[in-house]
């Protein structure tokens, strides 16, 4: 699927809707993705770890090393207070973008 | 974007990469373990798992740019652009070879731009200091001395100055006890240092009063006799002629005279661009009211704070209005002598031809710097030219080089790079060349510099303490960053962003990329035109020095050696025994094998300040509007004066020996005192009577002489008065400096040895001054000129070599782009000497249309150089011919070099190896 700004901004959604619920490592994430989307939304994975990263920089999302279930080391990331913020700020927005998508496609 | 995150990112970039990479490897493992569960095989499991990440090289270069740094970025941009540049070395070294010499040169002038004329004098709050002189519209003097009671009254009368101080300038003996020295001295009031803001570094400096004195002055810089024997060093003299020991209440001999010394000043002080070396006391008189005329004196005046110039000078209209009332002076002649405002030129019914003798003021550093300003910016915007010239030929060579690294550029596209990070990476290039060319340009500008002081010395004021300081590295890192950014981005004029990739890709090499071949005819158009101005320029200027240099300065100056001798007062208090040991110098010279004549004089001209002697002149009466009875200029002779110099005699005759002793007292006078105060009357057999004397007797005048251009070459003759030193010896004048001039026929070295020899035996702790050939005289009266036309001329060289390698690479490469069409035309019947032609043909016109622009911008520029020239127009028809030709010259060279390597092409390899 080709990358498109909307698609990355909702990607950010996803991730940050994932971390609100718990903390999770990239994998974890990709998984829960697959998962609740019932793989209609069908982003390539490669798409996952840039968009991590970014919102770690942007302070969204923070991140440490913890061992995990086969006692591997795995990089874990937590949503932040300003990420949870943003996360109720942009889910508002999407439904205000929705609903009023969907007076303009049911107008006569 | 949080900063601190980023931060910390800079210095982890590698550990950084390696956690991704571990993140990524967890990832994989974890999809691989999955997959197998689901039941895959490990291998296949692996592939679906690298399938789904959707390629691990990208995902890795993703997520690394996300947590790259603008710095990553600049840093990979530099390796690359480093990378890039080591791979053409010949482009490299061109281009930042060009580049230093181009920034070096403008860091060069920019320094002296910036301690001449930027850089604030060295004193506390600088712009309060104001320089005050003496208006004398009488004499013709705009900017003249001021006399010992008009600075004391103007101390006690004006309000709006916090302090003023007085001092001359000049050089002393000082005998360090092993060798004599010529030292500069500056001979200062109490209150100058102190409105200057100096402290002492060691001991003290003058008490009130302690500078008092109530002998009259003799000499400028020269403290009168009877003044307390006390001196303050200056740092650098304390260091080079004591070592730096303890000196402070130390006794040392100046002029004959044991003091003491009473305090050390901190080390860079300068006064007036003279750097003194002694401070003496002036020995002036503040209780003493008669010396109302005698002007020698130079005066420094710090205003109040808060004090605006404007309200000062308005004070200062308001005190002269009413000066003669406030001092209570009234009278005729000396006792008369005051300021008097320009308009009142009749005062009470009585004439006042002294109006318009006015104090008046300007900023220190206004005097100081002077006329050096023009000459300066002249420098500048030569060499600013030399720059954009060499800008000009880089954007050239980028834009060729841009056009040998498509494939490369194709290929980056192709992996990703949007054509902003081209655009950066052109430019980072660019600022790569740049800061290699700045580092090596500094080198160039601290060698160019100590060059030039070496060679020019005291050519500009303050340039001795010209140093590359922080503000001129600045500017030569800016002067680097916007050259950088005019070449670099040259290739991509007339392009937009989004066909940036497009038109990087392609520009064919059957055409030559149209637009920008363009772009690079007008570049070397430009080129040629900004190169001719500059050698329209140089040679203008190396004209007006050859023209200074070929005027009669009213002596022949070839095979003549001088040098300068001042006999202390104390040691030869009388002038008559000071008069002996000159007589007995000049015998002795005259018997050095070689030497012709031999004579001395007490001013040594090209160099000479006017000294307005007021004298009568028998049966002259000035009308309103004619000179008044002043000399410019007054000569003590000794020996056979006129014949030595090769001055010649126009009228009635020279001095004779017999005049030493005779009753009869003679002068001569210059054509020019002839023809002001007896026009028309046969000037031998008149009378004139020179102030100042002890008895003032008249003097009779015997011969008229030739003009002497006492004040430079290039100004008028004065009025000069000639007096015979044995003469005035007897009348117990006072006789001080004594330049030595010897005729002779052996060379200089030789000369001056012994002459040195002969000098040392008549006085061992008398120095001998600025032994030199009068040749050199002329050419250091003309060092400023001389500085100015020889820096131009190099940079004239520069931008016309520049130019020419601009022109001929130009014309090298269009031969090199069309060589398929030239072979095929020569294998259609052209012979060599037709393509040789063309191509020739098509590089002169470019030459031709770039004279002719450059010839158009010099005429219109002309009014800037007019006033720094000397007796040639800045239109002047001859040089402008010469130019052009000139220039057509070296480009035709230049172009028909590739011409040449045109027709040697041989079509039938072209068409073959196509």
């Amino acid at each position: 699927m080709p990358k498109s700004d909307l698609l990355q901004g909702t990607l950010d959604l996803l991730i940050l809707r994932i971390l609100s619920l718990e903390a999770n490592h990239g994998w974890g994430i990709a998984q829960r993705i697959r998962q609740m989307s019932r793989e209609g939304l069908d982003a390539s994975q490669g798409s996952l770890y840039p968009a991590l990263h970014r919102l770690e920089v942007s302070g969204d999302v923070r991140s440490e090393m913890k061992p995990s279930e086969n006692n591997r080391k795995a990089r874990v990331y937590t949503i932040t207070a300003a990420g949870r913020r943003r996360l109720e700020t942009e889910h508002k927005n999407w439904r205000k973008f929705a609903l009023s998508m969907q007076r303009v496609l049911d107008a006569e | 974007m949080r900063l601190l995150p980023y931060l910390r990112e800079i210095g982890r970039r590698r550990q950084v990469a390696a956690e991704i990479d571990d993140e990524l490897a967890y990832h994989i493992d974890a999809e691989i373990q999955s997959n197998i569960a689901l039941g895959l095989s490990p291998s296949e499991a692996r592939r679906l798992a690298l399938r789904d990440l959707g390629g691990l090289v990208q995902t890795r270069e993703a997520t690394r740019d996300v947590r790259m740094t603008w710095l990553d970025d600049v840093a990979r941009d530099v390796r690359l652009a480093v990378r890039g540049l080591l791979r053409t070395p010949a482009f490299t070294s061109i281009a930042v070879l060009t580049l230093a010499l181009g920034i070096g040169a403008n860091t060069a002038i920019f320094s002296i731009l910036d301690g001449v004329i930027l850089q604030p004098l060295g004193y506390p709050k600088p712009d309060q200091l104001m320089y005050l002189s003496t208006r004398a519209p009488a004499v013709a003097l705009e900017s003249f001395w001021v006399s010992p009671v008009e600075y004391f009254e103007f101390r006690e009368l004006n309000q709006s100055f916090s302090n003023a101080g007085a001092f001359h300038l000049g050089e002393v003996n000082l005998f360090d006890g092993i060798q004599p020295h010529r030292v500069r001295s500056a001979v200062v009031d109490e209150h100058l240092l102190s409105t200057l803001g100096v402290p002492a570094a060691q001991g003290r400096l003058y008490l009130s009063g302690e500078t008092n004195g109530t002998a009259p002055t003799t000499a400028p810089g020269q403290p009168p006799p009877g003044t307390a024997p006390i001196v303050v060093l200056s740092y650098e003299l304390w260091q080079s002629a004591f070592g730096g020991r303890p000196m402070v209440g130390a006794r040392v001999d100046i002029e004959g005279v044991s003091r003491e010394v009473i305090g050390i000043l901190p080390p860079g002080l300068n006064l007036m661009d003279h750097r003194p070396e002694v401070w003496l006391p002036a020995g002036l008189n503040p209780s003493d009211r008669q010396n109302r005329a005698g002007h020698f004196l130079l005066v420094i005046g710090r205003l109040k704070d808060g004090v605006s110039v404007e309200s000062a000078q308005a004070e200062l209209t308001a005190l002269i209005d009413t000066w003669a009332d406030r001092v209570g002076v009234s009278g005729e002649g000396v006792a008369g002598h005051t300021f008097i405002p320009p308009e009142r030129t009749i005062y009470h019914g009585r004439k006042m031809p002294n109006a318009g003798h006015v104090l008046q003021f300007w900023p220190l550093k206004q005097e100081v710097i002077g006329p050096a300003t023009r000459s300066i910016w002249m420098l500048q915007a030569a060499v600013g030219l030399v720059l954009l010239i060499a800008c000009a030929n880089l954007a050239s060579l980028f834009m060729a080089r841009a056009d040998t690294r498509r494939r490369e550029l194709a290929m980056r596209t192709a992996l990703g790079a949007t054509p902003t990070r081209l655009v950066q990476q052109f430019i980072t290039e660019g600022l790569v060349l740049a800061a290699a060319g700045a580092a090596l340009g500094v080198l160039v500008a601290r060698t160019g510099i100590a060059v030039l002081v070496r060679a020019y010395p005291d050519s500009l004021p303050r340039i001795s303490s010209l140093e590359i300081d922080g503000v001129v590295l600045f500017f030569a890192a800016g002067v680097a960053v916007v050259s950088a950014l005019l070449f670099a981005t040259a290739p991509l004029v007339h392009t937009r962003m989004k066909g940036l990739a497009a038109a990087i890709r392609e520009g064919t090499d059957r055409h030559t990329g149209g637009l920008r071949q363009r772009a690079r005819v007008c570049l070397v158009i430009g080129e040629v035109a900004l190169a001719v101005v500059l050698v329209a320029g140089a040679g203008l200027l190396t004209r007006s020095v050859l023209n200074l240099e070929g005027v009669d300065p009213g002596f022949n100056r070839s095979r003549l050696i001088t040098f300068s001798m001042t006999l202390p007062p104390a040691r030869y208090p009388q002038s008559a025994s000071r008069a002996e040991v000159y007589q007995s110098m000049l015998a002795h010279i005259a018997g050095i094998p070689g030497v012709t004549f031999v004579s001395a004089m007490s001013g040594l001209p090209l160099e000479r300040r006017p000294a307005t002697m007021a004298t009568d002149y028998d049966g002259y009466v000035a009308g309103p509007n004619d000179p008044q009875e002043f000399a410019d200029y007054t000569q003590y002779v000794i020996g056979n004066y006129f014949q030595t110099m090769g001055t010649p005699i126009v009228q009635g005759r020279g001095f004779e020996p017999a005049d030493a002793s005779s009753s009869e007292l003679v002068v001569i006078v210059n054509k020019t005192l002839a023809e002001t105060f007896w026009k028309g009357r046969n000037p031998i057999g008149q009378r004139l009577r020179p102030c100042c004397f002890a008895q003032t007797p008249w003097f009779t005048v015997v011969g008229v002489a030739a003009d002497v251009k006492q004040s430079g070459i290039d100004k008028k003759a004065g009025t000069e008065i000639y007096f015979s030193l044995d003469q005035i010896a007897r009348l117990n004048a006072t006789i001080g400096t004594m330049h030595v001039v010897t005729r002779t026929t052996a060379a200089f070295d030789e000369s001056a040895a012994l002459i040195r020899d002969v000098a040392r035996a008549v006085d061992p702790t008398v120095p001998i001054v600025r032994l030199r050939e009068m040749d050199d005289v002329l050419q250091e009266s003309i060092r400023r000129p001389r500085l100015l036309s020889n820096t131009i001329t190099i940079f004239a060289g520069l931008a016309l070599l520049i130019s020419v390698i601009g022109m001929y690479g130009l014309l090298s490469y269009t031969v090199s782009n069309r060589r398929r069409e030239l072979g095929i035309r020569m294998a259609l019947g052209a012979t060599p000497a037709e393509i040789l032609g063309q191509i020739l043909r098509s590089g002169m016109a470019l030459i031709l249309i770039g004279t002719a622009a450059g010839v158009a911008v010099a005429l219109g520029l002309g009014r800037y150089i007019a006033s720094l020239l000397f007796g040639i127009a800045a239109t002047d028809p001859a040089t402008l011919m010469a130019v052009v030709a000139g220039v057509m010259a070296v480009g035709t060279l230049a172009c028909s070099i590739p011409a040449w390597r045109a027709s040697r092409v041989n079509p039938l390899l072209l068409i073959r190896g196509d």
